[in-house]
């Protein structure tokens, strides 16, 4: 009787046991979506890739996965008998329910976002073959951040370094935004509330006109964001707000100034620079016209970048792979800036990451940051208070 | 005699406009291979470090290598390069560029600014003081001071 009863209890401490493991590992269970319009469907999450079909406009699918930066979703149509007929990929902006979607709990394909064997040209072979954001933070990102801890960083401040395309009130400064809209990205909450407060206050390294040579230049240094006589952009910028993170881009300007081996090398010398600050660089490959007079020479330049983050293990966005895929390629009518999503705050529920050149590089770069806040986690613990002010 | 008269004093009349009307002084030649600023008032010739200040301020807007390369302190000849493209992507130009030597004679200051134009966009860089040392009897620009 004693070892009934004893079998019983220990039979139902199991089957309560697996219960509670079931409740939390619930298999996801595709939702049926629909496109606002007519989608190309594609094998890849992405246009270098072999189109499958078309998506009509309200022909509802199953959505079974996305991308790591969520910006194409894999969906199966499926008859009548549950037969799967057609799957592929399509651009997540085009969805109709995005509001009430939550890509925190849509399943993460790993496969690349590009195929380099379907690329147009055989020079942007190489620029295929980056996926549009980082798979991982490297260890020597890890020992980067590390120092920066040492030496006084701030573990909830990020930074923008750039050009007029990086300095934009609409590039991450939305952050900082008390409104939010972030419809099927519910994953970048968490990272907007750790580093969003920090962009409130604009770059001293971001600004109209500036390049690879004038963030160095102290001549272009603004007193009134705290930089001393003779401190470089870039130099006041890590002393003044002592960033974890720098999201870096140059390009459209230095593509029309300088040859691509001393783009690397000034590129090469930011890097440098912000590491030994203790500041994690993120690079960011840059969106061209193919019809631009320097489209040869910008992907030269964006083979620079990828050779350095290769080499020293930094993380960096394809911004140029992923805007081969919105309208004019992300770029407005000068065909140097990015389109413009009309939004002084962070806002996904129109789909601009699929109109939107500015829309789908903060995407991008709120992706990437939270990879980086996952990966140095266990490194410190963060202080939510501990944010700049304007006095340097 | 009345008519003569007349004659001679509307010709002193003349010849006293003329006088009265040369205004300001006249520029000095500019430094060989630059080229006058707008609005610029010159330093007196004999101010050897303030030229070099403006020579070097007019080649580094102009993205003139060669004279930055002549007017940079040998500390610093390795941003010739940076020097020289800091303004290559906008459209720059000095105003009202005026330099002096200050007391002591290791800092030059100037007032004036660059204005960059990009995109339809301004910005104004403000002169400043700036570090000069002589090397073999030349006069050379060489950063601005950093902060004590």
């Amino acid at each position: 009787m004693k070892a009934r009863f004893l079998m019983f209890v220990i039979a139902l401490a199991c089957l309560t046991g697996a219960i509670g493991v079931l409740a939390q590992v619930a298999p996801f269970s595709p939702p049926t979506v629909t496109t606002f319009r007519e989608a190309y469907i594609f094998a890849g999450p992405g246009p270098a890739n072999p189109q499958v079909g078309t998506l009509y406009a309200d022909q509802p699918v199953l959505l079974v996965e996305r991308n790591r930066a969520g910006n194409w979703v894999r969906i199966q149509m499926v008859d009548a008998n549950g037969f799967v007929y057609r799957e592929g990929w399509i651009l997540s902006g085009y969805l109709n329910e995005r509001a009430s979607l939550a890509f925190s709990q849509v399943p993460i394909n790993p496969m690349p976002d590009n195929n380099p064997e379907y690329s147009a040209t055989f020079s942007q072979r190489e620029l295929y073959a980056v996926p549009y954001v980082p798979a991982g933070i490297s260890q020597a990102m890890l020992d980067v951040y590390a120092r920066g801890q040492a030496l006084g960083n701030l573990p909830n401040v990020i930074t923008k370094v750039g050009d007029s395309l990086v300095a934009s009130d609409e590039y991450l400064t939305p952050m900082a935004h008390p409104s939010r809209a972030l419809s099927a990205f519910d994953f970048l909450t968490p990272i907007i509330n750790q580093y969003g407060a920090s962009m409130a206050l604009p770059s001293a390294a971001a600004s109209i006109g500036l390049s690879s040579f004038a963030v160095v230049d102290p001549m272009w240094a603004n007193p009134e964001l705290g930089c001393q006589p003779g401190e470089t952009p870039l130099t006041c910028e890590y002393r003044v707000k002592r960033p974890v993170v720098a999201f870096i881009m140059f390009g459209p300007n230095d593509v029309r100034a300088i040859t691509d081996v001393g783009f690397g090398q000034q590129m090469r010398a930011i890097v440098m620079q912000t590491m030994e600050a203790g500041v994690i660089p993120v690079l960011n490959l840059f969106s061209i016209h193919p019809n631009d007079q320097y489209q040869a020479q910008a992907i030269n330049f964006n083979r620079q970048l990828i050779a350095l983050a290769n080499e020293l293990q930094v993380p960096l966005i394809n911004l140029w792979a992923g805007a081969r895929s919105l309208p004019n390629y992300g770029l407005d009518i000068d065909n140097i800036h990015l389109t413009y999503s009309g939004y002084d705050y962070l806002f996904y529920d129109g789909g601009n990451d699929a109109y939107s050149g500015v829309a789908l590089h903060n995407l991008f770069s709120l992706v990437t940051l939270g990879q980086i806040q996952q990966a140095v986690a266990p490194l410190t613990a963060p202080t939510p208070e501990a944010v700049p002010t304007a006095s340097g | 005699m009345k008519n003569v008269l007349t004659f001679v004093l509307l010709l002193g009349l003349t010849l006293l406009l003329a006088a009265c009307g040369g205004g300001a002084a006249a520029p000095t030649s500019a430094p060989e291979g630059a080229q006058a600023p707008d609005s610029a008032v010159a330093p007196p010739a004999d101010d050897a470090a303030a030229l070099a200040v403006e020579a070097y301020l007019t080649a580094k807007v102009a993205g003139d290598r060669e004279g930055v390369a002549a007017n940079i302190c040998a500390a610093l000849e390795s941003r010739i390069d940076a020097e020289t493209l800091s303004f290559n992507a906008v459209q720059a130009a000095l105003e009202e560029m005026s330099c002096a030597s200050d007391a002591g004679g290791a800092t030059v200051t100037c007032t004036g600014r660059i204005t960059a134009v990009y995109g339809g966009e301004n910005r104004d860089f403000p002169l400043a003081t700036y570090a000069v040392t002589q090397e073999d009897g030349e006069y050379k620009w060489c950063g601005e001071p950093t902060a004590s």
